[in-house]
This record gives structure tokens, C-alpha cells and sequence, in this order.
């Protein structure tokens, strides 16, 4: 409903812009990335874990799917970024379990790693294969390109949801996950190892990443390197959408909550696009809009007590009280 | 000798020890358990009971010494192998998981056995979960729903339908029954004898002496670390225990000995019409000099009660107003006009665990230490030492952190606190939960001495005995009203009390 | 001061080690006189420190070639060092290194307008000459305490303004766009802003309609992102302004497929600052990009340094501390777009050979300076190096 009524409101105020077709489905396809990137993010978060190095493992994911694809087409694309992504949440898990120091930490240590080995792996590709690199970006394998589209991201989107749900719901390392996220020392005194748990989240997370870095460029058609940790940025959105799903987490599915926290940023996305709005103001709204998710249940909370004290008030009100004082 | 022959011997432990840093937790304590027998843990709080269970449970490895299980060297790595070998453990603390299911909750760590290629068979293990919670006599809860609004009571049965699922030989239940309402305890103590029943074991600790003496075939003692002995069913008597366990003698009637409650004619608390949750236009004065015992079954609404006194919860409607017309809404309030809580959830409400005893003591006195804006560290330590001397706080020194105090001395701390702050109304909330005896006699002491001060002290307990024992005035609570009124007399009894309450 | 020239010892210790390690660099320079300097007591070459970003990319590669060429001419000893980290606080560290190392001059850029007023004082107290490279002070009351220094040589920049103009304008007038959307640099950035401004004021004198803008674009999806955005809103647009393509690898490309899902192509003109990597793709007949406003990065450090070296040679002195402006070229065809990065910013065709240094801007006044910058195209490249 909250997309929904987030539409409405764009629609109400940009009843031009926003109110065609082509405006919904763009607001649905800018949904797509995201979600994935944050299915790939779900399983570490609900563990603890607070990984700023997504966005540029999935950079180097979609360079490997780049060199991939040139040479062995789709499947040569996704293996690449499947693989090279394996690789780098190995070295990043690795590295956790073994130094024992916040994942926040290693991650943005890994991060400037990675960008470095990004900026160094394009600048070289672009030497030796031009036709995969330019010395600023990777070239999506143009028969890749109809990933991107609608409505094929759409199917992807829907299949990689499924796919999502079914491990998250059923498997046990996603439930695992769960426990270690709620109490480590609890966890442990069940018999689970918390290093594990945490190691296996980011190898799970790194499929679903490889395929939003697949979907990312072939939407995009091009993968470029990142300097100055600039690929921090990336993780924010699919972050929020996390968090909002979790809390929605009693009235829909995971998968589902976290494309509809997509959704929503979409909306707002293109919506001040639409209005011409100053860019900043869509930071506002999303800060807003995140405070407003999160803060509903203490909001619905302060209406019920409202509510029962203006009843208790009323009845007393009606009928004086009759109680009789005990001494 | 010949007994032990026909029963075999589950859990043999041999000259365990144990320490943390200086503190000897454990010194050369050796005894058994029988197969088919549920043998009492008890000793004051730091006599070293968690750590013995919690070595056998798997948790932790002693320095010395040896286990056996079944006659084998028994040496578990993690609780996991412990429960592999037949040895399970019910934690004094809650250990529950947010955020999943019922089911999820009960195999956690476990899935493994409904992992179909890689994948979870739900309807499989919510039917094990419903089988499980079924086998331990609990009804009434969906496997699949989420724990998250659970209470504790019944989040503490799924810890305990956990491990029996494990089936263990061995099942060790470390102060869970202090956690539990009547309905909780029904169900442990069934799950006890089906246990006996079964030719299992259980090592059950408590504080509550009737409790072990009413289910255990046998007790053992533990006191500083040492193993002090075991009395069987025919040799206990609550005198001999109190005995063993604090190393002296002491009185069977640690309460109050005088049976005066007359009441004074100053009030210093009043609540009106209070209505929250199933209470309905609760009315009530609470006087100077006066121990006002509140009891009720665990959902009556006191403990909330308590709140709403202190300005924590806002009453749906009714006002509390002291002597001076101050009208209390909120805690900041309620400290500015001399109040004092001690919160029922000690280590979540009451205390800064991951703080110092001097922290825990001086916070609410800050404002009193402070000299033109600033603290002197000599003062904050000038009163921690003071308060700790007062209350004869087991500490190694106020620096230490609360979180490694033993419950009774947390108490103190979160007593010490409100009695530095000079409060004159204090609101206790169950001051004695999962306290050993010394400590309980120590605060009784302590409720003693601020009524003879002339203060005021509204005490919700569960615990009937002390309720009887310590109050000048008792009021029963049932179904959100004052069900009775007893004022302080040797004719009231805990049956009295139990017709008004349930 | 003093503890900043210990601490600056101690951190310059460590950039030594590094840099006798890497370099290996050996006297050679010995039998070559040095040039002529003002002062005439002097028997060691002239020492001018630069900030070297090789590691950053090709063009700061073709920057350390070229002023690498030019001093080597001029008997002038370069000496390139490294920042640690980027930001303000790498550079003033940078600088502080290069003053503990002895130089006599420096080549001075700044990543924030703030920054100026330290360097100016830090240059004046330590008696370093320096030339602001590629930094147009636009608050006039630094812009007065810079120039009032003694040691500062001269600036050089570019009007960020006039070249979003002259962007805006070439899509009007040449591709007929009247409804424009921006793809726009972060808020309070120094350059973005300008830009803005010129933005504004070419829809404003054009009658051309700014639709919408859009900012914080961190990856070449994002742009896709923006442009999706953008049609499905209006679709009447019909010219989009990247105002930074070089802020976001892949941004051209990024939006050029968004054209493309929505078989746009020839229907939306884009505009764009900055140079981007394989802009030749987008260029030409049925495609999109039809006017790229290029920085020559190469140019702005190379007449830095030419105007340096003639201060040293007692040239244009009466005139310190002067002003130079640069100017942004304007690449409209995909010839162009693919030469540029043959010609320019490229650090195997250098701009000119040691001797064309020579010849051209060493000891040459500020007018046939300015010439130079003002003449220096695409052809004038071609043909140098041939």
C-alpha cells in the first residue's frame, strides 16, 4: 500500500508527469537493481553484519561478467561475475572470521582494495582488449543487453525473488543467520558458530549480488571503476530497503517487502524528478520516508494509547468514578 | 554402596576446579548423580553452581579435574557435543531468538535434520516443534509464529521444550523456575518426574528451598566453591540447608519479628483511580513508615502497578500525587521528589551492567556530588565505598562492572543507588527475585531499617512467605482490582492470601 | 612554524625513503648548465615541486611527461611528489613535504576554493614561489589577499560558466533544444555551481525550458536511472546536460542506453562537460552526444609550468602575479572525439618535444602565451606531431 499511496501522492501533485504508463514501468525497472543488490545484502545484515564493500565487489563482479561475456557470451557473463563475486566474498569473509574486528571495519578496508584492483583491472583491459574497456568503463556484451530491459529484467527479477525466498525461508543457514542476528551468545550456546554463520552469508549474498551486477550492467550497459570509495554509495539504497522490509516483515514476504522498500524509493526517485524538483529534496524525502517506515509501529503505539486514554477519560467523564477507596 | 550398584551412576564429577583470574569459582568438587534421579543444586549466589553447570552443559572447560558420563571420561568441546552425549541445558537467562519461529526457535542449530536437499522441510519441523512442545505439556502455541511477542515465561518453555527435544539423559535446569508463573512451574515440574520416570536425570538449581525440597530426591551444597554435601529426601530440613549454604545458622524467621503494623496517619503516596491494562480505577494511599506488600498473580497488573507509581508507565487515566501535591508523570519527576524504583528486570532495568558498582551508585546522585558543575572522581568513589561497606557489597572494588557481580550483590547495587539518593518513598519491585538466602536477610534487614527510618516502601512480591513476613499491610490484586485487604498479623497465612488471588 | 617544519620532516622522512627507493634517479643532469636565474649566486638548478597524480589515469600521466620534457629543456629540476590520501589534507601534506624538501617554486593546485589562503601563506612564510593551476578564485575579497602575495607567480583557469553556457547554446542553436533536463554535479561544489549559473543563464537568454535537474549520481545505472526518469516524466525533452561526465565512470554510456530502451536516440541531444572515454561511440549520425565541452588537464599544468620556468629566467616578472586563461574545446564530431584522445591527455604524444617547448612558450611573453592556449586545437596537435 505504501508505494502505492507514495504514487498517489506524485500523482496528485505531478498528474502529467507521473500518470502514464511509461512513468510506472520506469519507476518499476528502477526498482529492479536494488532489490537484487539487496537480496544479496539481506542475509548479512539480518547476521550483523554491516558490509560497506558491496558495491564495489559487485563492480569487479560485473568487470569479471564484462571479460566473461566477450569471450563465452551470457553464460560466460554470469559465471564470470559469479565467480569473480565468490572469490572476493571469500577473501572479505576470510578475513573477518580471522581477524576477529567489526565487519564494518574489514569491509571498508576491503573496499578500497577492491576499488584499487577495479581502477587497475579497467585501465589495464582497456589496453589489452578495447573492445571490452574503455579506460573509464567496462562495455556490457551487447547481447546481454536485453537483460536490462523490460520485460526481461522483470522475469529476472521475479525468478531471482523466488529464488530468494525459497533460501531464505528454507535453508538453514538463512535461518541460522537469523539466530546469530538476534543473539550471538545465545547462538553459540545452541551449538552455532556464529564465524560460520557469518562467513556462509556472505558467500550466499555474493550470488545474488553477481546477478544484480549482471542485471546492472546490461541495464546500464557499462560498468565503470570506482575511486575515493565512491562505491559506498551503492549499498545505502538496498540497505534502507532491507531495513523497511524487515519491518514489514509481519505483513509480507521478505522478497516482497524489500522490492516494495524499492518501490517506494523509486516513486520518490522519479517522482521529484518529475515535480523538477531541487535534487536535495529527494534526500529529505527519503530520509523522511525511512523515519516514517521505521517509526510506524511507535507511531501506531502512541494512537492506541491515545485512543484508551480519550475512552478512559470519556467514561470517567460519564459515570464519576464509583470505585470504592480501599484504606 | 549396594544402592549404587542397582543405580547406575549418570554424572560423576572428580575434584572439578575452576577459576577467573583470582576468583576461585570452583575448588575440588567432587560428587554424583544417579540415573533416574533429580538432584538439587543450591548455594548462595557465587558458590559457584552456574559454573559447575555450565561445565557439564558444555559451555566452558574446568582447570581440573573430571566428568564422567555413564562411567566414561566425559569432556564435552561445545554445548553442541554436551548435547550429543545425552547432556542438555536450560540458561537462567533468556535464550530465545527474535525474529523467528516457534520451530526455529526450538532447532536452532539443529535444522540439519530437516534439510531435504539443502532445503527445510517447515511442515516437518513445525510439526517436531508442535510434538516437542506437545511431549512437555505446553499448549496453546503456533510453531509457526515469531517469537518476537512471546512472553517470557512462555519463551522460556520453548527453551525448555528445546532441550528435551534433545531427549537427554542428563538435563540441567539452572534457575528457570524463578522465570516461571504457577502454570510455567506445572509444566517444568511434570516434565521432572516424567524425566524420574524415565530413568533420566536432572540437576536442578534453585534458590527456592521448598521448591528443591518438594521435587528432589536429593541436595547438594555448594558454598565458595566447595563442595559442602548432599542431603537425601529423608535428611532435609530447611534449617539444615540455610545452615550449609551460608556456613552459620540461621534464624527459620529472617522477616521482620515484630507483628506491629499499625499504620501512621501520614500519607506519602496516593494513586487514584488508576486504570492501565486490567486495571480499573486502582485506588490506594501509601504511609510514611509503612511496608505496603502488594501480591497477585504474575499478570494481575503489580509489577505495571510499580511503574506507574515511578512515572515510567502513563496511566490511561487516575494521577498519582504525593504528600507535598506533586502530582508524579514522569521517572525524572519522581526522583526529583525522593523516589525510589528497583526494578523487578534487574540487569535490564535496574542496572548499567557494562558499567561500574561506583557508576551504577553515584548516577542518580550526580547532581548531589557535583561541586559548581563538576564531579570529583574522589567523591563518586567516597560514596561507592560507603554505600558498598553499608550493604556489605562482595565486590572487588567499586571499578568493577556490575555484570560480574553474582545476583544478590546486583541487588545491593541497585538498592545502594536509591539509598545514597536519601529517597523517601521506595517502590520495590520482587527485591529478593533469585536471591540466595543471605542476601535475602541482608535486604530484609535493609526494608527493616528505611521503615524505621519513616519511610515508605510499596513492595510488589510473588513470593507469599515474604510478603506475610515483611509488610505492614498487604493488598491482593485480581483481575485489574484490590481483591483484599491485610493488615499485619500472625493469623494471615499464604492460603489466605491465594483464595484472594486466584 | 617550526613544529610544522618537524612534523612535516618526520612525514617528509618516510616519502624520501620512498621516493630514493623507486626512482633511482641518478645526477645525469650534471654537465647541463643551468639556466639563468635571478638569482645569480645560485649554482643548483632551480627545484619546482608538483602534486604527481600519475596514478590517477592517463592524462596526469601525459601532465608528468610533458612537465618532465619541458624542464629537462630548461635545466629545471622537477620534483614530483605523491599524495597519500586525496582531499585538502593530502595536498597541504604534500606541500609541506615538497617545502622540507628543499624547492624553490611549486606548482600549486587546490581540491577547495578554502584551501588558497593556507597555501598562500604557507608559500609566503617559506619563501616558495607558486603558480595557482587551474582555480578560479570566485569570492573577490581571496581572490584579492592571493594576489597581494609576493611569492605568487600567476593563476590559470577556465570560465566553468561560459563553458556550460557555450554547452547550452550549441544545443539550442545547432540541434534546436528546448527542453532541457541536467544530470547535475553535487550541490556546493565550486565547479558544479558555476556551471549552474551558466546553465541558467543560457536557458534564460534562449527561452529554453529547464525541466528538471538531478544530483549525487554515483554509478553509470544511476544515470540510466536519471534518464529512464527523465523521458517517462517528459516526454517532450529533447536535451539533457551531463554537467560532469567525468564524475561517474560509464555516465555516458548510462544514458545513452536509457536513449536506446526508449528508441530516443535521435531525438534527445546530449550535452556534456568533460571528456569521457569512447565519447566517439555516441557521436555522429542517429546518436545522441552532440557537443562535449573537453578540459585540456594537460595544457593547465604545462603552462603552469612554462610560466614558472620563465619566472626563473627573470621573464614576464614585472607582470607577477598575472592571470591566464584556459579555454574548455568544444568536440562536435566523432573524428574529433576519437583524436582527442590520440592528441591530447595522451603520455606517448606528448604536446611538444623539448625543443617545441623551448621554442614556443620559454621566454615568450604573456601575450604569445595566451596565443598559444587560444590557438591550440585539435589540428595544431595533429599537426605538431607529425
Amino acid at each position: 500500500m505504501i508505494p502505492v499511496a507514495l504514487y498517489l501522492v506524485m500523482l496528485l501533485l505531478a498528474p502529467n508527469r507521473v500518470g502514464n504508463l511509461d512513468s510506472i514501468i520506469s519507476m518499476l525497472t528502477l526498482a529492479v537493481v536494488p532489490t537484487i543488490t539487496a537480496y544479496g545484502v539481506h542475509f548479512g545484515f539480518t547476521s550483523g553484519i554491516m558490509d560497506f564493500s558491496v558495491g564495489s565487489r559487485m563492480t569487479l563482479a560485473s568487470m569479471a561478467g564484462c571479460i566473461g561475456g566477450y569471450y563465452f557470451g551470457p553464460i560466460g557473463m554470469i559465471l564470470g561475475a559469479v565467480l569473480a563475486s565468490l572469490l572476493l566474498a571469500t577473501v572479505i569473509g576470510k578475513l573477518f572470521a580471522l581477524l576477529k574486528i567489526p565487519s564494518f571495519v574489514i569491509s571498508l578496508g576491503s573496499l578500497m582494495v577492491f576499488e584499487v584492483i577495479g581502477e587497475r583491472l579497467n585501465k589495464y583491459c582497456a589496453d589489452v582488449l578495447p573492445d571490452v574497456a574503455t579506460w573509464q568503463y567496462f562495455k556490457a556484451p551487447a547481447s546481454m543487453q536485453f537483460i536490462g530491459k523490460a520485460p526481461y529484467n522483470f522475469i529476472v527479477l521475479i525468478l531471482i525473488a523466488i529464488v530468494f525466498e525459497l533460501v531464505n525461508t528454507r535453508t538453514k543457514i538463512a535461518n541460522q543467520a537469523r539466530v546469530v542476528g538476534s543473539d550471538e551468545l545465545i547462538a553459540r550456546n545452541v551449538g552455532i558458530d556464529p564465524m560460520k554463520v557469518k562467513f556462509g552469508t556472505f558467500i550466499l549474498g555474493s550470488v545474488f549480488l553477481a546477478m544484480a551486477a549482471v542485471v546492472s550492467t546490461c541495464y546500464s550497459s557499462a560498468a565503470g571503476y570506482y575511486a575515493n570509495m565512491g562505491s559506498m554509495g551503492i549499498v545505502f539504497k538496498p540497505m534502507m530497503s532491507v531495513i523497511i522490509g524487515m519491518s514489514m516483515g509481519r505483513l509480507v514476504r521478505s522478497c516482497v517487502g524489500i522490492f516494495i522498500g524499492n518501490l517506494c524509493l523509486s516513486v520518490i526517485f522519479t517522482g521529484i524528478i518529475a515535480l523538477g524538483w531541487p535534487d536535495n529534496l529527494q534526500n529529505i524525502f527519503l530520509g523522511l520516508f525511512l523515519v516514517g517506515v521505521l517509526g510506524m509501529p511507535t507511531i501506531q503505539r502512541y494512537i492506541a494509547d491515545f485512543k484508551r486514554r480519550s475512552a478512559a477519560n470519556k467514561a470517567h467523564a460519564d459515570a464519576p468514578a464509583t470505585a470504592a477507596k480501599v484504606q | 554402596m549396594s544402592e549404587v550398584k542397582e543405580k547406575e551412576i549418570i554424572l560423576r564429577a572428580e575434584g572439578i576446579s575452576k577459576s577467573f583470574g583470582p576468583t576461585k569459582a570452583l575448588v575440588q568438587v567432587s560428587f554424583e548423580i544417579k540415573r533416574g534421579e533429580v538432584v538439587g543444586l543450591i548455594g548462595e549466589n557465587g558458590s559457584g553452581k552456574s559454573t559447575f553447570s555450565t561445565i557439564v552443559a558444555g559451555i566452558q572447560k574446568q582447570d581440573e579435574g573430571q566428568l564422567y558420563l555413564n562411567g566414561e571420561p566425559y569432556a564435552p568441546n561445545d554445548i553442541t557435543d554436551a548435547i550429543s552425549k545425552g547432556v542438555a541445558m536450560v540458561v537462567q537467562e533468556q535464550g530465545t531468538f527474535n525474529n523467528i519461529s516457534v520451530a526455529a526457535n526450538i532447532f536452532a542449530g539443529r535444522e540439519q535434520q530437516f534439510t531435504k536437499a539443502g532445503l527445510l522441510d517447515l511442515k516437518a519441523m513445525n510439526a517436531a516443534a508442535a510434538e516437542a512442545l506437545d511431549k512437555i505439556g505446553v499448549e496453546g502455541i503456533d510453531p509457526a509464529q515469531v517469537v518476537n511477542a512471546m512472553s517470557f515465561e512462555e519463551r522460556k518453555l520453548l527453551e525448555v521444550a528445546r532441550a528435551e527435544c534433545a531427549e537427554p539423559q542428563l538435563l540441567i535446569i539452572d534457575e528457570t523456575t524463578t522465570a516461571l508463573g504457577r502454570e510455567g512451574r506445572d509444566v517444568m515440574y511434570r516434565l521432572i518426574n516424567k524425566m524420574r520416570r524415565d530413568n533420566r536425570s536432572v540437576l536442578f538449581i534453585s534458590h527456592d528451598i521448598e521448591e528443591l525440597m518438594a521435587i528432589c530426591d536429593s541436595i547438594i551444597v555448594l558454598r565458595d566453591g566447595h563442595y559442602i554435601g548432599a542431603l537425601n529426601r529423608e535428611e532435609m530440613t530447611v534449617g539444615a540447608l540455610r545452615q550449609m549454604m551460608v556456613g552459620r545458622e540461621i534464624a527459620d524467621n529472617f522477616y521482620r519479628n515484630d507483628w506491629n503494623g499499625r499504620l501512621t496517619d501520614e500519607v506519602a503516596l496516593s494513586a487514584r483511580d488508576i486504570c492501565y491494562g486490567p486495571m480499573k480505577d486502582l485506588t490506594l494511599d501509601l504511609h510514611k513508615g509503612e511496608i505496603l506488600g502488594i501480591g497477585g498473580l504474575t499478570d494481575c497488573g503489580m509489577h505495571d502497578f510499580g511503574k506507574i507509581l515511578f512515572g515510567i508507565i502513563k496511566p490511561d487515566y487516575g494521577t498519582v500525587k504525593l504528600e507535598n501535591g506533586a502530582e508524579i508523570v514522569n521517572p525524572k519527576q519522581a526522583v526529583k521528589q525522593k523516589m525510589a524504583y528497583i526494578s523487578k528486570n534487574r540487569d535490564t532495568e535496574a542496572l548499567m551492567s557494562a558499567g561500574s558498582v561506583k557508576d551504577n551508585i553515584c548516577l542518580p546522585n550526580l547532581p548531589k556530588l557535583a561541586k559548581g558543575g563538576l564531579i570529583s572522581p574522589k567523591a563518586e568513589m567516597d560514596l561507592a565505598n560507603r554505600m558498598g561497606e553499608t550493604l556489605s557489597i562482595k565486590m572487588q572494588g567499586p571499578k568493577q562492572y556490575v555484570m560480574y557481580l553474582s545476583g544478590g550483590n546486583k541487588q545491593k547495587v541497585s538498592i545502594g543507588k536509591w539509598l545514597a539518593s536519601e529517597a523517601e518513598i521506595y517502590i520495590f519491585d520482587c527485591p529478593t527475585r533469585g536471591i540466595d538466602i543471605g542476601v535475602k536477610a541482608d535486604i530484609y534487614r535493609i526494608l527493616t531499617d528505611l521503615k524505621n527510618q519513616g519511610k515508605a516502601i510499596l513492595m510488589i512480591s510473588e513470593e507469599l512467605p515474604e510478603l506475610i513476613g515483611m509488610s505492614d499491610r498487604i493488598l491482593t490484586f485480581k483481575d485489574g482490582a484490590i481483591s483484599g485487604e491485610f493488615l499485619r498479623d500472625p493469623s494471615v497465612t499464604e492460603h489466605t492470601l491465594i483464595d484472594y488471588m486466584i | 612554524m617550526k613544529m610544522k617544519k618537524l612534523l612535516a620532516t618526520l612525514l617528509a622522512g618516510t616519502m624520501l625513503v620512498g621516493l630514493l627507493a623507486a626512482c633511482g634517479d641518478k645526477p645525469g643532469n650534471e654537465t647541463q648548465n643551468p639556466v639563468e636565474t635571478k638569482d645569480t649566486e645560485r649554482t643548483e638548478p632551480y627545484k619546482l615541486g608538483y602534486v604527481d597524480m600519475s596514478s590517477y589515469g592517463a592524462t596526469f600521466q601525459a601532465v608528468a611527461k610533458d612537465l618532465e620534457d619541458m624542464c629537462k629543456a630548461a635545466n629545471i629540476e622537477l620534483v614530483p611528489v605523491q599524495i597519500g590520501g586525496g582531499g585538502s589534507d593530502g595536498m597541504a601534506t604534500a606541500y609541506e613535504n615538497m617545502i622540507n624538501m628543499g624547492i624553490d617554486g611549486v606548482l600549486a593546485s587546490s581540491s577547495s576554493e578554502g584551501q588558497v589562503r593556507l597555501m598562500a601563506d604557507l608559500f609566503e612564510e617559506n619563501d616558495v614561489d607558486w603558480f595557482l593551476v587551474n582555480r578560479r578564485l570566485s569570492d573577490p575579497e581571496l581572490e584579492e589577499y592571493v594576489f597581494s602575495q609576493s611569492k605568487l607567480v600567476g593563476n590559470e583557469f577556465c570560465y566553468e560558466e561560459d563553458t556550460a553556457y557555450e554547452v547550452v547554446k550549441r544545443l539550442h542553436e545547432d540541434h534546436g533544444v528546448k527542453n532541457l533536463a541536467v544530470i547535475g554535479l553535487t550541490l556546493g561544489d565550486a565547479a558544479g555551481d558555476l556551471r549552474d549559473k551558466g546553465i541558467a543563464k543560457a536557458c534564460e537568454e534562449f527561452g529554453i525550458k529547464m525541466l528538471t535537474e538531478t544530483r549525487g549520481i554515483v554509478s553509470a545505472s544511476d544515470v540510466t536511472n536519471a534518464v529512464e526518469g527523465i523521458i517517462s516524466s517528459y516526454p517532450e525533452v529533447d536535451g539533457i546536460f551531463i554537467v560532469g561526465g567525468l564524475v561517474t565512470n560509464g555516465a555516458l554510456a548510462g544514458a545513452n542506453q536509457a536513449l536506446v530502451n526508449h528508441n530516443m536516440q535521435d531525438k534527445v541531444a546530449i550535452g556534456m562537460i568533460d571528456i569521457a572515454a569512447g565519447m566517439e561511440e555516441y557521436m555522429g549520425e542517429g546518436k545522441p552526444l552532440k557537443v562535449v565541452a573537453g578540459g585540456n588537464l594537460v595544457m593547465d599544468w604545462v603552462i603552469a609550468g612554462a610560466c614558472m620556468i620563465n619566472n626563473v629566467m627573470g621573464v614576464n616578472t614585472d607582470e607577477t602575479p598575472y592571470k591566464l586563461n584556459t579555454r574548455m574545446m568544444f568536440i562536435t564530431n566523432p573524428e574529433d572525439a576519437a583524436d582527442y584522445s590520440v592528441y591530447y591527455e595522451n603520455p606517448n604524444v606528448p604536446m611538444l618535444s623539448g625543443e617545441q617547448w623551448n621554442e614556443t612558450l620559454l621566454g615568450k611573453d604573456l601575450e604569445t602565451i595566451q596565443a598559444f592556449i587560444d590557438n591550440y586545437s585539435l589540428d595544431y596537435a595533429r599537426s605538431m606531431s607529425k
